[in-house]
Parts: C-alpha cells; structure tokens; sequence
C-alpha cells in the first residue's frame, strides 16, 4: 500500500511501525514516502489520535498512551480497543484497581468478554504481574523521569534506558527526517553498539553523507560502510551535478535508481 | 389469511405461556431453610466491603456480592428486634428488599447490624461463615446528596458533564443538570447555605452560551451574569464568597496521576442576594497572594480560606516554573454580616507547619469540626494520590488557643477529597480513590461526638457490582436535607437564556488594588 498509494498520514505512520516491528525500518523506510509528521502523528489540526497509543506505548510513553486514550473514550465511545489498551496500561502502571474497571466494561462488550476474563485471571494469578510477559516487556521500556510541558522524550527515554531499541530506532528516524544529520550521528555514535552489531542501509548512506558533508573520510571508524553504499553514493554525486540547481529534473531523472535511498531523500525529497 | 392469523395465534398463545411459566417458576422458586451447615472459621469475602462499619438508620439496602465459590448463596440479616431479612441467590448477588431494609433499621437505631452469610457447594452442603457485624447508627445522614460525575479526563470533549441528585434511602437518582443540555456545557460549584437544599447556585459555562451561575431558590431560577469558581454559601444564605480562578491542567509524563492542574491566579469575590451584587474585599483579593476554597464557620463569623504566595507573574507558561513549590495555608478572617465588615487574616495552619500544601476547608455544621486536605504542593488535592482528609477540633482550639490537627481516620494510600458534612455533623461524606485508582467513588463515614470517624463505606448502588465496569468519577458530593427544588430542563432553559443579572465584576484576571481596611462595607472596592 505505502509504495502504491500517493503519501497518507495515516498509512506512512502505520507503515513505519510495521517496518520497525519487521526489523526494516533502518534498511527500508525511504523506499516509502515519508513525512516528518507521520512518525509520531504531530501534524497539527488533525485528529483523531487514537492511532498514537500503541507507538507511545511501545516506546514507553505510558501516561501520554494513557492521556490519549482516555480522551478517545470520551471522543469515540467506551470502543473495545479502546478500554483493552487502557486496561493494559493501567496494568503496566501497577494501578490494577483501575484495569479491572476497564476490564469489567470490556466483559460485558460482546466478542471481547473472553478477553476481559483472560486478563482478570492473569491479575488474578499474578496479581502484580511481576511474571507476566506481556506486561514485564512494557515495563522494562516504561519512562520513570517526570516532566511536564515540552521535553524531549526520546533523549529522556534513551537517557533512562539505552537499549530502548524502539526508541533509539525512532529517533534515528525522526533525525532522518528532519534531515539533521549531526543529531543522527551523535546519537549513533552513543547509542547503536548497544543494541546493533551491524548498521542498517539508510544509516549507512547518513553516516556518509554526513561525513562528506563534513569533508571527512567516508569510513566509520569502528563500523563498516558498503562498498555498494559507497559507489551508489558517488554516482548519485555524480547525477546531481548534472542537474546543478534544476531540482525538478534532477528529481524525475534519478527518481528510479535512487529513489529508495537516503541520499535521494536528503537532496530531493521531503 | 385468517387461517394463516390463527396459525400463528395457536402457535404463539403456548409459546407465550410457556415464557410467562418459567419467569413465573424462576422468580416464585422456593428455598428450603438452612438447617445445617459446617462452620467456617473466617468472615465471607464480600463486594463492596460492607463490615465491620457504621450505618445511617436511613440508607439504601447495602446490596452486595458474595465473592465465594459455592452454587447456592444466603445472606440473613438480622438485628436485635424486627423481622429478620433471608435473602437467597444463585450468583452471589444479594438485593435486599427495601422496606424490610428500612424497617429492619429503623427499629433498630444505635444496635449491631448482623450479617451472616452461607454458601452452598458442589455437594448440597451449607457453609456458614463467621458473622459480620456493622453498627446503625442513631443519627439519620441528611436525606439526599448531589454530586457530579464525569470521565476522569475533566475534558468537554463530549458534554458528558451533569449533575445529580442521589435519594440517600434508595436508588434514585435524578438529574439536576447535564452538559448536554448547554451543547456540551461545564457544570461545577455547585453549593447550599446548611445542607439545604431549597437555595443553591450552579457554575455553567459553554462556547455556545458563555459563563453564568445559576441561582435556585424555592423552584425559581435565574441566572447570574458571571461564573462563581468554588462557592461557600454564608449559612444566612444572604450571601455567599466564590474563587475566581484560572485553572489550567497539564499532564505529567510518570507519574501515577497524569492529570495536574495550577491556580494560576485568584481571588475571592463576594455576592449578595439583597440587593444582588457581587464585591470584592481587597484582603480576599491580595496581588502577591493565590486565595481560594472560601468555607464558611456554622455560625457564620468566620470566613475560612486557602492562601499562597504567588510564586510567578501574570503572563507565566503554563504550567510555571514552580507550579510544585506553592503550598497553601489555611487562614481565617471574621466577618460580621450584619454590618458587612471584615476583620483582619488570621493564620489557622500554615504551610510551614505542616509542610505541605492544605484544601478544601470545610465546617462541620454543628461547629465543633474543621476537615480540610493535606497533600504535597498545589491547590487540588484530588489528583494528589498522598492528599488526606485532616481536622482540628474548633472547641478545643478556642479554650487552648492552639489549632492542633490531626487526620481523619478515614485515610487511605490513594487520593481523599471533596468532604461534606451532613447537617447534624455525624455523617461525612467524601471522595476516594482507594478502590479504582483514577475512577473516584463516593464513601460515607461516621464521625462520633468524640470526632472519630469510623470505617467508611462506598455509596451503595443497586447492582452491587455497578463500581466493577463504571467509567465515570463522582466528585464534588454535598449532602441535602432535601432535594433541590428545581432540576433538570427548568435550570437548563434559564442558562440558555438571554436574560440574566448583570453583576459588575471585571472579567480579567487582575486583582484590586490593596486598600486600607475599610469600616463599612467593601462592596465598592475598586478594580485597577
């Protein structure tokens, strides 16, 4: 759908997450159209957010899932997906009192009260779900800093646990897509031998743009660049010099090789 | 096409009856008395937690469910006279008859209550288990209490905001105001000058009507020109003290409680019901200071208050900078109605003192009692998860001089709030997080004349296991002797209305200037 359809908001960010969850987030994103926007949903004057509280939750943004959820009962209705999640968090919070009223209303939705009894026995095993799996991995991600008004939540996520892959992964992307390539390596430079042995392609086409950016050598040190990297981006150098400053028709003409690269996004696109 | 009709009819006639035999065969089943059974040594598990507790003689049946395994469940209620009430089920769920309840309870004021409870199980057998014993008290709670119930959220996002009138003896409830009926309105401060409930006036405010206050009096309603924050009606009834607030809520990113919210700016304004107009006192209305929760003593010669330093300017973010440093005291100012004078702030508890941040004043009617919040910084203790309901015996401050406090038996590890006094001051009642965390439910305690509040319990519902999957928080509950005199559609046409009393206080947050205490009346005071 993503390479078929036009750019969509909703799809991009939905894409993403299935690329991250797949693994391929690093390696396939630009082979998509992307907007900076799309990967958390922050364009303003859209609504609604329902579809931001499973990505907040991943990350470990639980009051922010908790916040945007609530106010979708109250925009859309006591809607099963909506009081399953809100159970799941308040169990992941340790405020079990509450995810039992979620789930007492989700007992008496139809189709979804085997769900609600599944969840009650768990608590009712494991009433601090110390054991649960489900729970434990939401936990382990879970931010503990408080803050409020604007901060940056994927530095303070990553800050109280660097091997946050799913937070690490998206702020790469963000930095990607805001095209700030010194964030990106500075946090690569922190954070990626924590949690990769390897870099992913569209990392590796950043890394070296922003090394030739900075006009120093293409090799990381302590990381291996692709040769195969290293030649697509001399030539795609090369096909934006013989365009100069004519954008549109450097774009049309370099579109079908380089289209799926970060060196193409980075000039061209965005 | 008649023999068809009558097809059908002699089809459908049996059928009918049949249906009509089971209900009929279901509701009129018979149980055989519980002769015998084994003992277990150990109290029934029961929801709501009904033990080992007070009673008002004129409650609502406390129903129940009895959390045991078991195929046949009995309840047997009982006290020293009366008819003893049996009360039989197959899941667990116990509904008390209601006139049994009452008379059960009447004619048995200031005895034990006894509960005992058997489960049958898989193999016929009876279990009885150890008997539960709450007490009834001798004194009546007033008769109705009216609350607001909402999402947690505190959002307008789908006028889901209304007011009611529980009926304290049963399970009526009637609306005395929903948000739906002002296009998705915000309905709040809702107040009655001692417990009554024929005088009461009602904050609403939506985009599509603006801010008012709704005045009801004897069935007649008008509307008020301009939105009363938290009020305190004056127990004369002929005038009453409102916060005016700036109130804006943000979210924290861990804690347990998302929501939190900050007095920005304050102060306290006064209305008067003869001639209607609104004043301000410059003390109420301090520039460097945040004043608000404005409580009334009972006999009406002190004014009990929340003040703060304001710790920032008039154009701060939101939330400030030091939204958590602000700790308020309790203060108190006397006040004479007749001559409509003031006196001059005197500190009740202060912030240092306790070190922490005090709310909600409140006086119990008979005057002896003065409850209030503590909690941690701020002025809303309801999403503090630490806030607590605490008091000071007022009677014996005045013969010691010292306004020692201490905190209500009726604690718990979650967020207390919103008490109010019944009007013989033996009944408290009360919000609490204790049982669902975020969703507030209502509780009702005892408080004995020697200001020991006994074990509280949770607003009786007729499903017992209504609290178990209800998404909504009750707050703001005040107890009534009687209910308001005029609900519903009469409020909601007058607040849709053109028409209402214009009372000159100026919009803006700006407070007056300080003046010196005037002799007369401050009515007059002048606005910057």
């Amino acid at each position: 759908i993503g390479r078929w359809t036009p750019y969509h908001y909703f799809v991009c960010h939905a894409l993403d997450r299935a690329l991250y969850q797949s693994g391929r987030l690093g390696d396939e994103m630009f082979c998509f159209p992307q907007k900076t926007a799309a990967l958390f949903l922050t364009q303003e004057g859209t609504d609604p957010i329902w579809q931001k509280f499973d990505t907040c939750l991943d990350l470990g943004l639980v009051n922010q899932a908790e916040n945007a959820l609530s106010i979708c009962v109250e925009t859309f209705g006591e809607r099963p997906l909506l009081l399953q999640r809100l159970a799941v968090v308040n169990m992941v919070k340790g405020t079990v009192g509450a995810a039992r009223v979620f789930l007492g209303r989700l007992k008496k939705v139809p189709f979804w009260s085997s769900v609600a009894r599944d969840y009650l026995k768990r608590l009712e095993n494991d009433p601090d779900l110390s054991k649960d799996a489900e729970i434990q991995s939401l936990r382990n991600v879970m931010l503990h800093t408080d803050y409020v008004g604007n901060a940056d939540t994927l530095t303070l996520l990553l800050t109280e646990n660097p091997r946050n892959r799913m937070a690490y992964m998206y702020g790469m992307a963000w930095l990607l897509l805001s095209k700030n390539l010194d964030g990106f390596a500075q946090k690569f430079n922190v954070y990626h031998r924590l949690n990769f042995s390897t870099i992913p392609k569209h990392f590796q086409e950043a890394l070296l743009l922003s090394r030739f950016v900075k006009g120093q050598s293409p090799d990381v040190p302590g990381w291996e660049i692709s040769e195969q990297t290293k030649v697509q981006f001399s030539a795609f150098s090369r096909g934006m010099q013989q365009y100069g400053q004519n954008k549109t028709a450097a774009r049309a003409a370099l579109k079908d090789k380089f289209g799926n690269t970060y060196f193409y996004y980075y000039f061209l696109g965005g | 096409m008649r023999i068809r009709v009558f097809i059908g009819l002699c089809a459908f006639i049996p059928m009918a009856g049949g249906l009509a035999y089971a209900v009929l065969v279901h509701t009129s089943q018979t149980w055989e008395p519980i002769t015998e059974f084994e003992q277990v040594d150990r109290e029934a598990r029961i929801f709501p937690d009904y033990t080992g507790t007070a009673i008002p003689p004129n409650i609502a049946p406390l129903n129940f469910l009895i959390r045991e395994p078991g195929f046949a469940f009995c309840a047997r209620i009982s006290s020293q006279s009366g008819e003893r009430i049996e009360v039989f089920s197959r899941d667990g769920v116990i509904n008390i008859p209601q006139k049994p309840w009452r008379d059960l309870l009447e004619s048995n004021k200031g005895r034990d209550l006894q509960l005992d409870i058997f489960v049958k199980n898989e193999k016929g057998r009876w279990k009885h288990f150890q008997p539960v014993t709450n007490r009834i008290a001798e004194e009546d709670i007033d008769g109705y209490a009216v609350y607001r119930k909402m999402y947690p959220t505190h959002l307008r996002v789908s006028g889901e905001i209304s007011v009611y009138c529980r009926d304290l003896s049963n399970f009526d409830v009637s609306v005395i105001l929903s948000g739906m009926s002002c296009e998705n309105g915000c309905l709040n401060c809702h107040s009655f000058p001692g417990n009554r409930g024929d005088k009461m006036l009602l904050g609403v405010r939506s985009k599509k009507y603006g801010v008012g206050t709704l005045l009801v009096e004897n069935g007649h309603v008008e509307k008020l020109g301009t939105k009363f924050g938290y009020t305190s009606w004056h127990p004369s009834g002929r005038m009453a003290v409102y916060a005016v607030n700036n109130l804006p809520m943000f979210y924290h990113s861990a804690r347990n409680e998302v929501r939190d919210t900050v007095n920005i700016d304050s102060f306290l304004a006064s209305y008067l019901c003869e001639p209607q107009r609104a004043g301000v006192e410059p003390k109420l209305a301090q520039k460097d200071r945040l004043e608000n929760w404005p409580a009334w003593s009972a006999d009406g010669k002190y004014l009990y208050f929340c003040s703060a330093p304001k710790l920032w300017p008039s154009d701060t973010s939101k939330p400030p900078k030091l939204y958590d440093q602000v700790k308020y005291d309790l203060v108190r100012i006397p006040y004479d109605v007749g001559t409509n004078t003031w006196g001059e702030i005197e500190t009740v508890l202060s912030a240092e003192q306790t070190g922490k941040s005090i709310g909600m004043p409140r006086c119990s009617p008979d005057g002896r009692w003065l409850s209030f919040c503590v909690f941690d910084y701020g002025y809303f203790p309801s999403w503090k998860q630490e806030s607590d309901v605490y008091v000071i015996d007022l009677h014996a401050s005045e013969q010691s001089g010292r306004f020692s406090y201490r905190p209500l038996e009726i604690n718990s590890d979650k967020s207390e709030a919103w008490h109010s006094w019944s009007s013989n001051g033996r009944w408290i009642l009360f919000s609490s997080k204790r049982l669902h965390d975020v969703f507030t439910r209502l509780f009702i305690s005892y408080v004995d004349a020697t200001g020991k509040a006994h074990k509280p319990f949770v607003l009786p519902q007729k499903e017992p296991r209504f609290y178990e999957s209800y998404l909504r928080t009750f707050n703001t509950p005040e107890l009534v002797t009687t209910a308001p005199t005029a609900m519903g559609e009469s409020l909601a046409r007058v607040y849709r209305a053109k028409r209402e009393v214009s009372l000159s206080i100026p919009i803006t947050m700006a407070t007056p200037k300080q003046t010196k205490a005037a002799p007369i009346s401050a009515w007059d005071s002048q606005r910057e």
